[in-house]
């Protein structure tokens, strides 16, 4: 347990770290403006998932929520492409943010698969 | 496998919406950007420019707040409010569509020739008439969710 959060942190902080190297290459601090967008991620996921089984609730909220995330999602890699396109950062700028952009949502996706796969194991017992 | 898409389309409808607000976002920086050059003549944004995006995020919550299964009502008597949400729903959608003739208005009066003889100019005007069709598709992927979940329901 703790060696698999052990590396998703890793991973995570990479992502971080690509697009610290995306500012320090065009020499703007815009690209860290996405940082914000991969600490809001995952919570629309967390909040409106639900967890009764046996709820006859058809999934609105968890739809909002879906909605929610992949609003998130594009907002990570939108940012700066529209950046990028006045050249208001570099090329080179945009492919480490693309690359943190990639690295972080895969670790966050996989989190959440990872911990919900948990989650039903303990339920079937 | 069809299951699974059906489950994840509202996050595909988010990816779309959160597309087409940002495509116009970028051509406000766009044409931001490029008119501090003197040298570059083109068309300026107005904040009514905002308007077709903002009406087109409004018909797509319209079209999605209401319960589409009243729609599958069979009373003879008492249509259980299928008219009303009928009339709701084409409300929505004219809203809707009106948008996407604003955008496409907005971009033919204004970046398009003869109005605005320079090529590199006319990004903002292409970009809001993506930005309202595509806000307009994501809403259609949300009514279509809900009515094969209303169906599925139904068959139980």
């Amino acid at each position: 347990m703790g060696h698999d959060i052990k590396g998703f942190s890793c991973a995570f902080a990479v992502g971080l770290l690509f697009n610290i190297l995306a500012c320090i290459v065009s020499h703007s601090g815009y690209p860290i403006i996405v940082v914000a967008s991969y600490f809001l991620a995952p919570f629309p996921n967390i909040l409106c998932r639900n967890r009764d089984s046996f709820s006859s609730e058809k999934g609105t909220f968890e739809d909002i929520g879906l909605f929610l995330t992949g609003l998130f999602i594009t907002s990570g890699f939108a940012i700066p492409m529209i950046l990028a396109h006045s050249d208001i950062i570099s090329g080179k700028a945009l492919a480490f943010s693309m690359a943190g952009g990639v690295t972080v949502y895969a670790t966050i996706i996989t989190f959440l698969w990872f911990f919900n796969r948990h989650n039903d194991e303990d339920n079937n017992w | 496998m069809r299951k699974t898409i059906m489950k994840y389309l509202p996050a595909l409808a988010g990816i779309i919406f959160t597309a087409g607000w940002f495509l116009w976002i970028d051509g406000h920086v766009y044409e931001n950007t490029n008119n501090k050059n003197a040298d570059f003549d083109g068309p300026h944004i107005q904040w009514i420019y905002y308007l077709p995006g903002i009406f087109a995020t409004l018909g797509m919550v319209m079209a999605n707040i209401v319960d589409l299964s009243a729609l599958n009502s069979n009373s003879l008597l008492f249509d259980g409010g299928a008219t009303k949400v009928r009339v709701w729903l084409f409300i929505s959608f004219a809203i809707s569509f009106g948008c996407i003739g604003a955008a496409l208005w907005i971009m033919v009066a204004v970046f398009l020739p003869p109005h605005n003889t320079n090529d590199a100019a006319q990004w903002p005007g292409i970009a809001i008439t993506l930005q309202t069709s595509l806000i307009f598709l994501s809403s259609l992927l949300l009514v279509f969710k809900k009515v094969r979940q209303d169906d599925e329901y139904d068959q139980f």
